[in-house]
């Protein structure tokens, strides 16, 4: 995993998002309030025109005008109405007389229909209720200034606001805090990983209850790092495996030189330096199969990716091991009627025959027989020997890496079975070990089958 | 001086037995655990060098059953395997001294010397019999401080004796302790390294007890 994209806090997105949605929530919901209010204050400024239209009327109907501008005067004064009026009278010549009017009106008529209007007075919108009585012969025209309606509802909608204003930085610290706490767990699970060992890894291990979305996280990281753990156990145990391995051979080289050097006896001598040989020989078998291991590693680059033709390279080994085979009056024969075509890699595929082919001899007894069979219509190569078997229970564990046939004297590493099993592996080819049918000396003799994926081209 | 050993390495087995044989012991070579345990039961050694990886019966639970069995024989373990956990558990179950492969023969040899002095109960590497002294390590032999010349198998049979000063041997176990297996043996070969002992050292040194052995009789120092 690497990080490819743009670190961001979790935290502050977090914060700005939720602080930006609340102030939205708020601003909305002030609009609605300031619509609301200044409905409500609209009726309840109507009704409070059409109340002191009415009672103009009915005092303007039954009184003295100029009466009534000095009441209305006083009255405005003790009540603060914001209200402003007119009052006319219809004259004999049908024209309307203005009778009184409050300050803020003009002296013409400002508004011809009854009940209520709206325009501009003096460059600001006003509201205005007439009413008439007696048909036509008075008309009450009171009306008021928009702006009250707007201040009160401004009022109402500030009233949400001013809160919200304050209360924005503290909720966002509230935020701030409240997210750290709740991403805890993260720093924990990160200074846990941190703490890590890379030569000991071991469990992830978080104090406290974990949150169930970080617990997915801690599981997979917990899994990986076991995962990793067993390929470092098995790469651990191969190493401390190889060393043993190679430490026999070398502590056989370093005791039969000393006898070698300081023996004062001819035949012993000669014997230990032929012993210096033959382990100088073991080991370098060794060393060979070790490097073929390492070459069998995923990070050697080595692709399965040719087409081979099978036949061809069992043919080559069993030439080349023909020699050894007839030094220990062994029998190599090859039964390859038809060219067999797998995809691989001819590396590996001469590896394994080869292997297959040279353990067959080493654990046959001298003057045995080993037979190699490539059958082209199934896919299969067959490796037959006579030699002490495996018994079942111990097959699986031939596989693994140093494993002998214990009960034989060999010269074998116990690395070519294991060899075979991992490129049968990578190949997708299926390894089977079972005893052979009849044999003789009391030896069950081992087959081995490996079973190719037939690629196309085969007969 | 006759010494079991335990190794499935052909090689390294080969070498051993040629190599701790020049060193003045008779070595008897197994190559698996069953083979080690029918042999201990059937005869007697003086020492075991065990290796830990064996085929059949692995070279710990060899020890174990030995030490289950109230086999106190000393015993050498070789191994490949360096981990501290490795030694302490083959100590623990009963392992008299531990060498890491690959290992030094004059140090094996050594420290097998030092593992049967310390068996024997004796804190010096050379045997003193009054004015007789034998070298296990350097195999010389002095009389009086002069240098004794003896052949390979009178000197181990003096060391066997003297080792065993005060008790009496039996032919049978003289045999077995100076002879390996294979090891041609006529029936009078020990009275006459007895008496070429006797003839280099004064009679009175070996005493015959008729119909049983011999002995070597105790001095006090």
């Amino acid at each position: 995993m690497s990080l490819t994209g743009k670190v961001y806090s979790l935290r502050r997105r977090l914060v700005a998002l939720l602080v930006g949605v609340v102030a939205s929530l708020w601003v909305a919901s002030a609009i609605v309030a300031f619509q609301t209010a200044h409905g409500e204050a609209d009726g309840l400024f109507d009704a409070q025109l059409v109340q002191v239209a009415e009672t103009l009327l009915a005092i303007v109907v039954a009184g003295d005008a100029s009466q009534i501008a000095h009441e209305m005067a006083e009255h405005q004064h003790a009540y603060q109405l914001p209200v402003a009026f007119q009052a006319w009278t219809r004259g004999k010549d049908g024209d309307w007389e203005l009778l009184v009017r409050s300050a803020e009106m003009p002296e013409q008529l400002v508004s011809r229909e009854k009940g209520f209007d709206e325009h501009d007075l003096e460059g600001r919108l006003w509201r205005f209720y007439a009413v008439d009585h007696d048909h036509g012969t008075y008309r009450v025209i009171v009306g008021q200034n928009h702006e009250a309606r707007y201040r009160l509802a401004g009022e109402i909608a500030l009233h949400m606001l001013v809160p919200i204003l304050i209360g924005l930085p503290l909720m966002a610290l509230g935020i701030w805090a409240v997210v750290g706490r709740a991403l805890r767990p993260v720093a924990e699970v990160a200074a846990a990983l941190g703490g890590l060992d890379a030569r000991r890894l071991v469990r992830v291990t978080v104090p406290g209850p974990m949150p169930g979305e970080i617990a997915p996280l801690v599981r997979s990281l917990d899994a990986l790092v076991e995962r990793v753990g067993s390929v470092m156990e098995n790469e651990r145990r191969f190493t401390a495996d190889a060393a043993h391995e190679l430490r026999t051979p070398l502590a056989a080289l370093k005791i039969q030189a000393q006898v070698a050097a300081r023996s004062p006896d001819e035949a012993v001598r000669s014997h230990a330096l032929t012993q210096v040989l033959s382990g100088v020989e073991r080991m370098n078998h060794l060393v060979e199969q070790l490097l073929t291991l390492a070459r069998l590693d995923p990070e050697a680059g080595l692709k399965a990716d040719q087409r081979v033709e099978l036949r061809g390279v069992a043919e080559r080994v069993c030439v080349s091991l023909q020699r050894e085979a007839l030094g220990h009056g062994q029998t190599l024969e090859i039964d390859a009627p038809l060219p067999l075509w797998v995809a691989g890699n001819a590396w590996w595929l001469e590896v394994l025959v080869r292997n297959l082919v040279d353990n067959a001899l080493r654990y046959s007894p001298a003057g045995g027989r080993v037979r190699v069979l490539v059958d082209a219509s199934t896919g299969l190569l067959r490796v037959e020997d006579d030699g002490p078997g495996i018994p079942e229970e111990a097959r699986a564990q031939m596989l693994t890496r140093f494993a002998r046939g214990g009960e034989v004297d060999s010269d074998g590493c116990g690395l070519g079975l294991s060899i075979v099993a991992r490129i049968a592996e990578i190949l997708g080819a299926r390894l089977t070990l079972r005893s052979g049918q009849c044999h003789s000396r009391g030896s069950v003799g081992l087959v081995v089958e490996v079973h190719f994926p037939v690629a196309g081209g085969n007969p | 001086m006759r010494i079991l050993l335990v190794e499935d390495d052909r090689l390294l087995g080969d070498g051993l037995k040629a190599g701790l044989a020049g060193a003045g012991f008779r070595v008897e070579w197994v190559r698996d655990g069953e083979a080690a345990l029918a042999a201990l039961e059937a005869e007697h050694f003086t020492a075991l060098v065990l290796d830990l990886g064996l085929p059949r019966r692995d070279g710990l639970s060899v020890l174990a059953s030995l030490r289950a069995g109230g086999n106190g024989i000393p015993v050498l373990v070789l191994t490949a395997r360096d981990q501290v956990a490795d030694k302490i558990r083959g100590l623990d179950l009963g392992a008299d001294d531990y060498m890491i492969k690959p290992f030094d023969l004059d140090e094996l040899a050594a420290r097998l010397r030092a593992l049967l002095r310390r068996a024997a109960g004796r804190a010096e590497a050379r045997l003193i019999h009054g004015d007789l002294v034998l070298d296990p390590a350097a195999r010389v032999v002095t009389l009086q401080g002069g240098v004794v010349s003896l052949t390979s198998r009178e000197f181990d049979l003096l060391r066997v004796l003297l080792e065993a000063a005060g008790r009496v041997l039996s032919r049978r176990v003289l045999e077995e302790q100076l002879y390996a297996w294979g090891d041609e043996l006529d029936s009078n070969a020990l009275e006459v390294h007895v008496h070429h002992l006797r003839r280099k050292l004064g009679s009175d040194l070996i005493r015959t007890v008729r119909g049983v052995g011999y002995r070597v009789d105790e001095v006090s120092r």
